[in-house]
């Protein structure tokens, strides 16, 4: 009768046994494959055991109860897998592996599995590449084949100039701390901030800048008190000036003129309290030419007569005033007024010098000026300047 | 009329009262008169400077001596 399947390797079979050298212990090994413990007959010490006191399967004899040196142990197999049933070459299917029956073990380690075998369409994500993968830079999109693959990091450029194309037009805010060099004829618009240009004092409306890189209080010892422009009118008061800041005061009438009578004559009063007083003591004399000559004088005088004025308003030549008072709050005769008159109306011209003393010693806190013995005509100037002079 | 007060910090503008205004007026006339005084006084200075210089012509000093001692 013909074989069905594959024919047996072996015909006939002798059973064997197998004598454990090493006596020690409870764990042996079977140099043949067997199914379970009543595949053999266990022997200790020629005492045949009873299969429920020792296990095995495969090549694994397990005792129930460890043997000694001393102990002698051997089996005979009653049955014991002998061969092995390959089949045929090319003829297991799909169909005879059973899903999922392939194991990672079952591939080789050296097997080249094809790429096309492999279903790896987005599959392979960061945590799939090795941290010391080297991957070449001709493998990344942009990147330079001169370029290494920590060339992304700015801190690993160690030489080389960035062109200007890396700057951004805008630069980004930074601390300009370590910056060196700079040139500053480079700066062509913009405005320094004071601080850059002084390091102590403070800049304003009342400070320079010194030499020294400092901010300066503007010296005020010739202080301009008040500047202006009048308009024409019968008299001029010039009050409330006087302080105990200053000793001394000048005042600059420039540009006079006035409109009295036929005679210009340009007069002035002590203010008391703000209002004019009489009362003085002056003398005024007259340059004409080499000649110094006394002009006016009066020991008690109601106004003081300091010179000549131009009677055109608007003159290119007019007269001009230069008043001195010294001591303007002193109660006592120290109190003194010069003054000096000058004209031009482009045909005559005079120039007065003169001074004046209240006669009872009063405190002065102004001068008003006024024409032809203060009468009804007017006077005007195109600028009118006080300065004090400070007292320390 | 008015008048200007300059003070530090303003520059103020009054009219006259009436009373100033007719003060101003009596100050014209005074100042008139002075200045007519004045010029009286002038033309009798400028006589007797003649009259002076004249007399020492008379008496035989020259012009040079003469100016020496009026100065003119």
């Amino acid at each position: 009768m013909a074989y069905v399947g594959n024919i047996p390797a072996e015909a006939y079979i002798s059973l064997s046994s197998q004598t454990f050298t090493t006596i020690n212990g409870t764990g042996y090994t079977l140099s043949s494959e067997v199914t379970n413990s009543e595949d053999i007959a266990l022997f200790l010490n020629d005492v045949r055991q009873k299969p429920s006191t020792y296990t095995a399967t495969g090549t694994t004899l397990t005792m129930g109860t460890a043997t000694t040196t001393a102990d002698a142990l051997y089996c005979v197999y009653l049955g014991k897998g002998i061969q092995t049933v390959n089949p045929p070459a090319a003829s297991v299917n799909t169909a005879e592996i059973a899903d999922g029956a392939v194991t990672n073990a079952k591939v080789d380690a050296s097997a080249a599995v094809a790429y096309s075998k492999l279903n790896l369409t987005d599959s392979i994500v960061n945590a799939d590449i090795n941290s010391s993968a080297a991957i070449a830079t001709s493998k990344i999109t942009g990147l330079a084949a001169s370029a290494t693959t920590d060339t992304t990091d700015a801190s690993n450029i160690g030489s080389g100039t960035l062109p200007d194309g890396r700057f951004p037009a805008t630069l980004p805010t930074a601390s300009g701390a370590n910056l060196t060099n700079l040139n500053a004829t480079n700066l062509s618009t913009g405005t320094v901030g004071t601080n850059r240009l002084a390091s102590t004092g403070t800049a304003s409306a009342t400070t320079f800048l010194r030499g020294d890189q400092s901010w300066a209080a503007l010296s005020s010892d010739f202080v301009l008190l008040s500047s202006t422009t009048p308009s024409a009118a019968n008299t001029i008061s010039i009050d409330g000036h006087f302080t105990s800041d200053y000793d001394v005061y000048k005042i600059y009438a420039i540009g006079m003129s006035g409109s009295s009578m036929s005679n210009t004559r340009l007069s002035y009063k002590m203010n008391v309290g703000g209002s004019a007083v009489t009362g003085y003591a002056f003398s005024t004399a007259n340059q004409s030419g080499t000649t110094f000559a006394n002009w006016a004088d009066n020991t008690n005088a109601v106004y003081m007569d300091a010179g000549y004025l131009h009677n055109s308003s608007g003159s290119t030549a007019q007269g001009n005033l230069e008043m001195l008072i010294f001591l303007p709050l002193s109660t006592d005769q120290t109190t003194i007024i010069t003054q000096m008159t000058a004209w031009d109306n482009g045909t005559d011209f005079g120039r007065y010098f003169g001074s004046c003393g209240d006669k009872t010693a009063r405190a002065i806190s102004g001068i008003t000026l006024g024409v032809g013995a203060f009468g009804t005509g007017d006077i005007e100037a195109d600028k009118i300047l006080v300065y004090g002079m400070k007292n320390s | 009329m008015k008048k200007i007060i300059i003070k530090p910090n303003e520059i103020e503008e009054v009219e006259l009262t009436a009373e100033e205004v007719s003060q101003a007026e009596t100050n014209d006339t005074t100042f008139q008169l002075k200045l007519d005084q004045e010029e009286q006084e002038k033309i009798t200075k400028e006589n007797n400077k003649a009259s002076g210089k004249q007399k020492l012509k008379d008496l035989g000093l020259n012009d040079d001596e003469i100016k020496a001692l009026m100065g003119a």
